[in-house]
């Protein structure tokens, strides 16, 4: 017996409004509540960082001995047994596990990898490993939005895109920088410059942001001295730092990709102890320097206000390279952002002060060297250009730095580029024998446009009174021209030859085009598009003509079928990594 | 292989059968966690930013002591600590502004600081003055120094600010002399004496004696001069009334206000010099009134002999200079004006006698001038004389207006 529907009264009534909503409009108002969600669950992540770090190294910025070995190390034996006993996925890089999910597994992410990471990176953190909490927030963000996307029973294209609005949600509220943390996450997850999702991670991004400020205050991350660029004279000094960036990233990703595969070959039993170990060596880094432990944010922030002497700045760069790469190869469960932060400052920091130690005149702070060395690494490590110019403004919450920013990330991308073809990214996802897409290579991919398959010679445009007569006559004399009617500006209509050379000899003179046009009206294109697009809109229909922007009723040429496939044939392959 | 790549996920398979729950249900739950969530965080982030700030008070607090203590190296790093869990209270900015600028060791942190804070309230003079202050710690900074001294007095200032202002004018003259620009520091000083009151004893011998170090000697005796007549005489003032008054020539003046001060005071070495030059000046001098002719004459007499003497002795060691060679150079000329003056003193060795010294006062001015001319000529072709010379040389600087 069929049930009758009962009505729907208050919650449910509201409830089922939203649900009515397009799903396109519910995604809005989901990215808004996910944004929300990653904000707090940062917030409260943020919280035990320091709150592990005050119970385990105490509360001065440099622990006492016994402190500052002991923790590291201790606590990387607990979080090696939480990675192997409890939460199998939390090691690894969140970007990469991010960018799996979206291309591999359809945007799922286990939400007990939230719970690790949550717990694991905190402990590594706040115990001095030389990490960062920005990847493990990106992914805890993720995670969030996959299990909210899941439980929802989104539909499989929207669980998918829904992972990197938490994503972008999760990172912008660890850089408290909303509109980096979308960019990287276009520049680095996805890829593209999407329509259908670009909204939604601006919102969840946004949102996340408030709810962080809301919470822990709207401050930017570093405080950045006052200063102004003077002269373009200048703009040499921050090539010279783009140089040295650019150095020093390759530096890092050449050891990373010359020592993971070989801790990953190391026995099972190991994985027990490497996170100790690599406590270890930065705990008697640490002794002398304990500046290296940690995110380090508040070095950093004390190098932007020239703290430290170019030769102690070089130190903590040199040292903070090598805690951090033991750190990551050791499996420590976090991220490389904060690390490439600090490093990037204090070589900036360190170029600066040698720079103007020689030109007095150098209108920059040794502050501003620090900021525009925290993009220069960025761009040169992560590879990610745009994302770090941007994340400087952010930080600095000062567009004077934007010309530095710019040429110096340019100088040391080149350099990383040039030197190192993979990115570190794809570099540690081929080394787990996964191949996802290299965003670096889609983004500096030539595509072909229809300019490069364009015929302008083989066209005949025929009016529609223009009669059939002549119109053979016309195609007599180029047997591979294509007939083309134009009926009205941007209404093109195919003619067969074969049928205007049948009927020609026979036809009265009142016998016009209009009358033996065969198929149309032919979708049309302009040379600027892609061929990609082309091929997309030919369909059926082997050539499309090819119109002018300014005037539809003109034709400029046509594109085959066959063309198309020659220009693809004759376009250079891919540079092989 | 040991780490195994944890990059993928299994993705469980789909459900298969009815839905368990609705997405109304789920969007129910969903926000009902999410206000759960804030409930909670908003509890541990109270929680935390009262541990925090109390950590930083505490820090900081210990970075007062330290202060006060001297230790500012320890109160550097505990303001470093208070600063790693307040990272934006202005007041730990500045107080580790402050002490590092005090230390001197990192004047770029403390500018740093400094500049963060002056870009929030540029007008306030605390923090123009310590931006003075580092400034004029580097050797070209000069003109910023200034600039911030100048904004620093200008300024505001929460507690007294008539006071503050004086004593920012004070650290700025004693910047200036300290950095040789006497010019500058006589302008400043007189601003400064322009703000003190005349009934503040105190503050108006701290401008006299700056006024004595930048060698405005007038303005100082004005102003040691009304705290002298007091009933309860400053000793200080006394001290530099002298000074002003010796400085100026005026060497009675300058002989009975040493004379006014306390034996242990009056034996301080400056003091003690200052007062024996000024006897042995007055001595010289045969121009004091209540002397007889004849003891003019032997004064004038004396006068002419060591005048004649540095004369000859200057010219003996100076054989190649004269006008002729080099026409441009002050020693030369003066070279040359001391040999005419040889030649004049031996013309008139026989008239300036001492009987005619004494008979005949015209004679006893042109003779003392020209052993004043003399002296200042041997001075400049042979430098600052001694001994007896000098005193004949201070004495002729007063007498020709040039003390």
């Amino acid at each position: 017996m069929p049930q009758a529907v009962k009505p729907r009264t208050g919650w449910r009534k509201l409830l089922h409004e939203v649900f009515r909503m397009r799903e396109d409009r519910f995604f809005l108002f989901l990215a808004v509540l996910i944004g929300v969600m990653s904000g707090l669950v940062v917030v409260c992540f943020r919280i035990f960082i320091d709150w592990v770090q005050l119970t385990l190294l105490g509360s001065s910025l440099t622990p006492p001995f016994p402190r500052v070995v002991l923790a590291p190390t201790l606590g990387g034996l607990v979080v090696a047994l939480l990675a192997i006993y409890v939460f199998p996925h939390v090691r690894g890089s969140g970007v990469n596990q991010t960018k799996a999910a979206v291309y591999i597994s359809n945007g799922y992410v286990p939400f007990i990898t939230v719970i690790g990471k949550f717990v694991c990176c905190a402990l590594a953190i706040g115990s001095g490993q030389s990490l960062g909490p920005e990847d493990p927030s990106l992914q805890m963000g993720a995670g969030i939005a996959s299990f909210v996307g899941r439980k929802l029973r989104l539909s499989t294209e929207k669980v998918r895109l829904i992972a990197p609005v938490g994503a972008a949600a999760g990172l912008a509220a660890a850089f408290n920088a909303p509109m980096s943390a979308v960019i990287f996450v276009i520049e680095e997850v996805i890829g593209t410059w999407s329509a259908g999702v670009l909204g939604a991670i601006v919102l969840a991004a946004v949102s996340s942001v408030v709810t962080m400020r809301t919470f822990l205050g709207a401050d930017a991350l570093f405080r950045v001295p006052q200063f102004r660029l003077v002269r373009w004279e200048d703009m040499g000094a921050y090539v010279v730092l783009g140089v040295v960036g650019g150095i020093a990233s390759l530096i890092l990703l050449k050891w990373i990709a010359w020592a993971r595969p070989m801790m990953k070959a190391l026995p099972r039993w190991t994985l027990y102890f490497q996170p100790a170990a690599a406590g270890l060596i930065i705990g008697f880094i640490g002794i002398k320097v304990p500046q290296v432990m940690g995110a380090g944010y508040a070095i950093v922030d004390q190098a932007m206000h020239a703290q430290f002497a170019w030769k102690i700045l070089l130190i903590l760069a040199g040292l903070k390279i090598i805690a951090t790469g033991v750190s990551f190869l050791s499996g420590s469960p976090g991220g490389t952002f904060a690390p490439t932060l600090f490093i990037g400052a204090m070589l900036g920091g360190a170029v600066g002060s040698i720079e103007q130690h020689f030109f007095h005149n150098l209108s920059g702070t040794i502050g501003t060297f620090a900021l525009v060395g925290i993009g220069t690494l960025f761009a040169g490590f992560l590879r990610t250009p745009i994302t770090a110019v941007f994340m400087v403004i952010e930080l600095s919450q000062n567009y004077s730095a934007i010309l530095p920013v710019i040429v110096s990330t340019m100088v040391a991308y080149t350099i990383s580029r040039t030197y190192q073809k993979v990115p570190l990214f794809d570099l540690l996802a081929r080394q787990d024998g996964i191949y996802l897409p290299s965003i670096e290579e889609k983004r500096e991919m030539l595509s072909l446009d229809v300019e490069d398959a364009l015929r302008t010679d083989v066209a005949i445009v025929v009016e529609p009174g223009e009669k059939i007569t002549n119109i053979a006559r016309s195609a007599e004399g180029a047997p591979e021209a294509v007939l083309l009617l134009r009926v009205n500006p941007g209404e093109f209509w195919l003619i067969d030859r074969e049928d205007v050379m049948k009927l020609a000899p026979d036809a009265s003179p009142s016998t016009t085009a209009v009358m033996v046009k065969s198929k149309g009206p032919v979708p049309y294109i302009f040379r600027d598009q892609t061929l990609a697009e082309a091929l997309q809109l030919m369909g059926d229909w082997q050539v499309l003509p090819v119109l002018s922007r300014e005037d539809l009723g003109k034709l400029e040429g046509i594109i085959t079928l066959a063309d198309t496939l020659k220009a693809f044939k004759k376009a250079p392959p891919p540079e092989e990594n | 292989m040991a780490s195994t790549a944890n990059v993928t996920t299994p993705v469980p398979p789909a459900r298969s059968g009815p839905r368990l729950y609705s997405r109304e249900a789920v969007l129910v739950i969903c926000i009902a966690s999410l206000l759960l969530m804030l409930a909670i965080t908003a509890f541990l982030n109270r929680m935390y930013h009262k541990t925090v700030h109390g950590l930083a008070d505490t820090w900081a607090a210990e970075a007062d002591n330290s202060v006060k203590a001297g230790d500012l190296d320890a109160a550097i790093s505990q303001y470093r600590n208070a600063l790693a869990y307040s990272p934006n209270n202005n007041v730990y900015q500045f107080r580790l502004a402050q002490a590092l600028a005090e230390t001197g060791k990192n004047d770029n942190e403390a500018q740093n600081y400094l500049l963060a804070l002056w870009a929030e309230s540029p007008g306030s003079g605390p923090i123009n003055l310590e931006l003075a202050r580092v400034a004029s710690h580097k050797p070209t900074g000069s003109a910023e120094a200034l600039r911030y001294y100048h904004s620093a007095i200008d300024g505001e200032w929460p507690e007294s600010p008539v006071s503050r202002r004086w004593d920012v004018r004070r650290e700025l003259c004693e910047y200036l002399l300290k950095s040789g620009r006497i010019e500058q520091a006589r302008v400043e000083t007189m601003s400064l004496a322009d703000n003190t009151p005349p009934d503040d004893v105190a503050h108006q011998i701290v401008v006299g004696n700056l006024l004595l170090r930048a060698q405005d000697w007038n303005r100082a005796l004005g102003v040691f001069r009304p705290l002298t007549s007091m009933e309860r005489p400053n000793l200080d003032a006394i001290a530099g009334a002298g000074t002003a008054a010796f400085n100026l020539g005026m060497y009675a003046a300058a002989r009975d206000s040493f004379a006014k001060l306390p034996t242990d005071r009056r034996n301080q070495p400056d003091i003690a010099a200052m007062q024996a030059v000024s006897r042995e000046v007055i001595a010289a001098d045969p121009y004091i009134s209540g002397l007889s002719a004849r003891e003019r004459a032997a004064r004038a007499e004396n006068a002419v002999q060591l005048a004649t003497a540095r004369a000859q002795a200057c010219v003996a060691s100076n054989p190649n200079a004269n006008a002729k060679t080099t026409p441009n150079g002050p020693a030369a000329r003066a070279v040359t004006q001391l040999q005419q003056n040889v030649a004049q003193f031996d013309q008139m060795q026989k008239d300036w006698n001492e009987h005619n010294l004494a008979s005949f006062p015209d004679r006893l001015d042109d003779a003392m001038s020209l052993a004043f001319s003399t002296e200042v000529a041997a001075a400049t072709a042979c430098g600052e004389p001694q001994d007896k010379d000098r005193i004949l040389w201070l004495l002729g600087r007063t007498r020709l207006g040039q003390p």
